[in-house]
């Protein structure tokens, strides 16, 4: 289980905190959606998750965050990464290998899997994402959908039990679009803890979350399920976001 | 611990007006090259003091003594490191300590320079010293690509660390060997950039005409002529050390 508490971040050199006051409790087998305009602070928050704040950014951190019971504070980013999995914005920060197989390994070795359950890993990751075919080729060669997909199935093969994905729609056509989908689906059958960060409502609609955040200036402003969120289409364009098609069209109908 | 990230902040540039950054380019750079010859005229330790010591109000006027600190605190490790290679190849402690004074007063000199310059001042001081534009271009745009580097080096850190990938661990060889998942990610990045970055230029008629039209001009104001007075006096209270005062000093010589 993750547990935020009560948890504000100052940026060093900011003087206006990226994060204020968030109470958050994601457990295993959560689905859990993140929405916010830029700079909402959502990025900031799925730092939290694994300990990269306050280890890696530096800034003034109120509150604490729990993983399990651990206070990311007192635990390293590689041993907090054995329960939270962290998909960051741009695969290609990630890729340094010659083949797929050899960089979706590079997270099961750094966790000192042995070689058998490393191969197991990596092949259900592969077949996760689409991508097993593929194990062969270069990460560079991929297209951006298969390079999303891929810094997935990176993170999937260290079978952390909670899952945190920032942004995985950006730059990406449909059809990466519906793979990503199929992905996050069949993850949740998995009952993993996962948590995506998105501006894509539209995209994010299709996934049915079972809980729906929105921030704005890095508080929580609004949470619960995603159709009572989508509803209240005025909240939502206040805050500068469009909500799904089908919800605007409901709205103009109750309207009229 | 080796934090290069905290190293390179000193580079960092914040954007911020201070009243070095709103000083006349040719001001700014008369005083960075005042503080990076006083350094050399002498191994003389007294002088490498010396030299520190009058920047301090350069740094205050660029708001970067925090960034300073923490970016000298960063570089403790190779600071001794320095010190002792130093020492084991001279045997003189003074002269160690002294050399590695005078590469620090030059990297703060070097910093001040380029974090309270914007490069589009450094471009047209460069013009201004008849330096063709396609080379003076070229240097503006990898001062203006190192903090765009530094941020990717966070996010590729970050991103092999949260991968369980420890880069601290082991010895001196094993810290290199692992610095190979962060350096080649680095590099193709910053090589595809390069591509992009020519693409956008060549889509900008880049290169087309030999003469560029610009249109800044930068005034000499009181602040200007203080600071040039300062830099001159620290050039001639330097050499004076140099010439006279050392003999007063016997141990701080070479």
């Amino acid at each position: 289980m993750i547990e935020i508490e009560g948890v504000t971040f100052t940026y060093e050199g900011s003087s206006k905190p990226a994060l204020s006051d968030v109470n958050l409790r994601i457990e295993e087998g959560d689905f859990l959606l993140v929405t916010g305009l830029s700079g909402s602070g959502k990025s900031t928050l799925l730092r939290l998750l694994n300990g990269l704040i306050p280890h890696f950014y530096r800034g003034k951190m109120e509150g604490r965050v729990l993983v399990d019971g651990i206070d990311t504070r007192e635990a390293s980013v590689a041993s907090l990464s054995k329960k939270v999995g962290l998909v960051f914005q741009n695969p290609e920060h990630m890729f340094f290998s010659e083949s797929v197989y050899e960089e979706v390994s590079f997270g099961p070795k750094s966790l000192g899997m042995s070689k058998e359950e490393m191969e197991g890993a990596v092949r259900w990751a592969l077949e996760q994402v689409g991508l097993w075919d593929y194990r062969m080729r270069s990460p560079w060669s991929l297209s951006g959908g298969e390079k999303k997909r891929l810094s997935i199935a990176c993170v999937l093969a260290m079978k952390t039990d909670f899952l945190a994905v920032d942004e995985p729609t950006i730059g990406q056509d449909s059809l990466s679009k519906e793979s990503l989908l199929l992905t996050f689906k069949r993850l949740r059958e998995e009952g993993k803890g996962v948590v995506v960060v998105t501006h894509d409502l539209e995209w994010l609609d299709d996934l049915h979350p079972d809980e729906l955040i929105l921030l704005s200036r890095g508080k929580v402003i609004e949470r619960g399920p995603s159709d009572m969120i989508f509803s209240s289409v005025r909240d939502l364009a206040i805050n500068g976001l469009i909500p799904p098609c089908k919800y605007i069209l409901s709205t103009l109908v109750e309207v009229k | 611990m080796i934090d290069p990230l905290s190293m390179l902040e000193i580079f960092r540039s914040y954007g911020r007006e201070s009243t070095y950054s709103k000083l006349n380019p040719v001001t700014k750079f008369f005083l960075f090259v005042v503080f990076i010859i006083i350094p050399l005229i002498s191994p003389s330790i007294f002088i490498q003091i010396f030299s520190l010591l009058m920047q301090i109000p350069l740094i205050i006027m660029s708001h970067s003594t925090n960034r300073i600190t923490r970016s000298l605190r960063a570089s403790t490790f190779f600071i001794i490191i320095l010190i002792i290679l130093n020492y084991l190849t001279t045997f003189n402690i003074i002269f160690s300590i002294s050399m590695v004074l005078r590469l620090i007063g030059m990297i703060i000199a070097s910093a001040i320079f380029m974090t309270g310059t914007d490069p589009a001042e450094i471009g047209d001081l460069l013009s201004k010293l008849r330096i063709p534009f396609q080379i003076s271009f070229s240097f503006v745009i990898a001062l203006r690509f190192i903090p765009v580097l530094a941020d990717d080096v966070m996010m590729i850190i970050t991103s092999q660390a949260s991968r369980g990938y420890e880069i601290e661990k082991g010895g001196f060889l094993e810290r290199v060997k692992r610095m190979i998942p962060i350096l080649i990610p680095m590099i193709i990045i910053a090589i595809r950039r390069g591509h992009q970055l020519a693409e956008a230029l060549e889509t900008k008629a880049f290169g087309v005409s030999d003469k560029r039209t610009s249109y800044m001009r930068y005034r000499v104001n009181l602040l200007d002529l203080l600071m040039v007075s300062y830099g001159l006096l620290i050039l001639i209270a330097g050499l004076l050390i140099v010439t006279t005062h050392l003999e007063i000093f016997p141990l701080l010589q070479l």
